[in-house]
């Protein structure tokens, strides 16, 4: 009974305390990232420009040309040529078709997507199968004569992606599979890039990706490629890895749950999608951490200059149950 | 043969024709559910950023061409809502979930086990859990399948924005068919589910994902499968797609999978319970 003065100092530390603990996560951080940190920390990246970007001006006209221009010489296009192009417009891209090959180009990017709708996603009879270094050197070659005002220094491969078919038995009396699995390349997706200075582009943009049949036709490509203005904006410094790193770890702690990985680290240029228009392309961080085996990948940006994050869009107000 | 024979012949065929091609045209009901506060929804899964804006640009695209029953956010997001509502556990997928052609759901997932995904949006008092599970999913059900009682299930097409979705699993064991074959069987009008295998993401490089989907599905008329990779490559970042359909025949479960459109109708399988599977999935 004597000690009863003690209590309320004894409940202020618990709140203290547990307050503490919920609202402190353990911040991790993967091999992989810790390397690439301690990788860009080495180059000793001082000062970083940021580039302006020249609006893309939309035009019909410019837009039927270019597409005459693809159906008139792309490989892709080969089995429509000369064919009529029929052209449908949406508030994003105007698209040229003729048979199952189509044509987009964005209105606020001008960047362009060929496509034969006949083999994307699809495995098709193949006679003879390439392999992903075959896949890659036809990409290579397409992207030279298709884009030869893209210089190889420019545009730096990212990866082969593949894209799987496969099918299988089950029994649905035992709820088990059955017998074995029938499985194939459906298309192969080479992608680039930009490389801006010394730095990559990431994000959305400033990609091209060439789409191969399983036997190394190619069947279309993506292109992402915005100009850019005569000149640069400006250079400053960039806060420093380390520095970030510390930072991320501050913020991420404060977050509610247990544990966060951060398993993903980039730095570079932020390049919007093929539908936003951009004025200006500035260095960035992004991470992306999990919280968990059921999370999803957070993947969060920060401006490079400044280190903060940059916020999410304001969201819309979903819609009230009706009341039961 | 007179003119009229031809006449009658002609319409025959394209009668014929018209049953045989599994398509509706009419428009379909939309919905989408997402959480990114699961803070404030009573459960410890970490706060999102991005899920919300992913399941309103899916819908605000979609009901260009179809029909938008509900967009469901944070709190009023329920796990209820894929839980079968005749199971007498509180289940609301009557009449939310299960009571549209088309679903989006945005927000965290996880396997359980081989063989059960488990999805996580918020609990509410009538179901007071924090995820739902495909153990107690009962999805598209109709007339003479169980749980079909009191209301019959309309879901044709689901589309599950989170991680292990439609998990791949290992060659010669794969996870997808272990987890959604069940439920295919269980409801003759859902045919074919969208998702990833492993962890995707939640960013502003991905939540455009949902919109670029319902453009190129429901405005360009793509396949579902031709539209589903196309909006997952087409928007940053290392996200493996992955889809599942069902047949009773190896050729009509890869014809499902690799040919279906939102204007397809169900079952589109000659057979009952299907016992085909065919996936497509994102590698390297």
């Amino acid at each position: 009974m004597k000690r009863i003065y003690l209590y309320p100092f004894i409940i202020v530390l618990s709140l203290a305390a547990g307050t503490n603990l919920a609202f402190s996560a353990s911040v991790q951080f993967t091999d992989e990232v810790l390397r690439s940190m301690e990788a860009l920390t080495s180059k000793r990246i001082g000062a970083v420009e940021s580039y302006q970007v020249q609006p893309y001006r939309f035009s019909r006209e410019s837009a039927r040309q270019r597409a005459d221009a693809v159906f008139g010489r792309n490989p892709v296009a080969v089995a429509v040529r000369g064919k009529e192009l029929s052209v449908s417009e949406s508030e994003e891209e105007i698209v040229f078709s003729s048979g199952k090959i189509e044509y987009r180009i964005a209105k606020a990017t001008g960047a362009e997507v060929l496509l034969d709708l006949d083999r994307y996603a699809v495995a098709g009879k193949v006679e003879k199968a390439v392999g992903e270094d075959d896949a890659r050197r036809i990409a290579a070659r397409y992207l030279q004569e298709t884009f030869p005002e893209i210089k190889p220094e420019q545009a730096a491969v990212t990866g082969v992606r593949k894209l799987m078919d496969g099918e299988g038995q089950y029994d649905p009396k035992k709820g088990v599979i059955v017998g074995s699995e029938i499985s194939r390349i459906a298309h192969y997706v080479v992608s680039y890039d930009r490389q801006l200075g010394k730095l990559p582009a990431i994000g959305s943009g400033e990609k091209i990706r060439i789409y191969l049949s399983p036997d190394g036709k190619v069947i279309g490509h993506s292109l992402v490629w915005r100009q850019f203005g005569s000149r640069r904006l400006f250079a400053r410094k960039v806060v420093p890895v380390e520095t970030f790193k510390s930072r991320l770890v501050r913020l991420l702690s404060e977050n509610k749950s247990e544990k966060i990985t951060v398993d993903r680290f980039y730095f570079g240029y932020f390049a919007d999608g093929r539908f936003s228009q951009q004025r200006s392309m500035s260095p960035c961080y992004i991470v992306g951490y999990t919280y968990g085996p059921y999370s999803k990948r957070v993947l969060q940006r920060f401006d490079a200059y400044t280190g903060e994050p940059v916020a999410p869009p304001q969201e819309k107000p979903g819609d009230h149950r009706p009341k039961e | 043969m007179d003119k009229r024979f031809w006449r009658s012949f002609l319409a025959g065929v394209v009668a014929v024709g018209a049953l045989s091609f599994p398509r509706d045209g009419s428009a379909l009901d939309a919905g989408a559910e997402s959480v990114e506060k699961y803070s404030s929804c009573g459960c410890s899964s970490g706060n999102l950023s991005y899920c919300n804006d992913q399941a309103s640009m899916f819908m605000d695209k979609i009901d260009n061409w179809h029909t938008r029953k509900f967009w469901y956010k944070d709190s009023n997001a329920w796990n209820g809502d894929l839980v079968e509502s005749e199971l007498g556990t509180g289940g609301t997928d009557y009449p939310y979930g299960d009571n549209v052609h088309i679903l989006l759901v945005s927000g965290h997932g996880g396997l359980s086990g081989t063989s059960v995904f488990n999805g996580y949006l918020c609990k509410h008092s009538g179901y007071n859990s924090c995820n739902f599970s495909t153990s107690n999913t009962y999805l598209g059900e109709v007339a003479g399948q169980s749980y079909a009682a009191a209301h019959t299930g309309k879901l044709r097409f689901l589309i599950l924005c989170t991680c292990h979705s439609v998990e791949i699993g290992p060659a010669g064991d794969r996870t997808a068919p272990k987890v959604w074959m069940p439920v295919f069987g269980r409801g003759k009008n859902l045919m074919y589910v969208m998702g990833y295998t492993g962890t995707s993401v939640d960013g502003e490089t991905t939540d455009e994902v949902g919109e670029d989907f319902a453009s190129k599905a429901a405005g360009s008329g793509w396949t579902l499968k031709q539209a589903w990779f196309w909006a997952i490559e087409d928007w940053w970042a290392d996200d493996t797609g992955a889809v599942i359909s069902r047949g009773s025949s190896s050729a009509e479960a890869v014809n499902n999978r690799d040919s279906m459109k939102l204007s397809w109708g169900p079952p589109s399988s000659t057979g009952w319970p299907p016992s085909w599977w065919a996936i497509s999935w994102h590698e390297g």
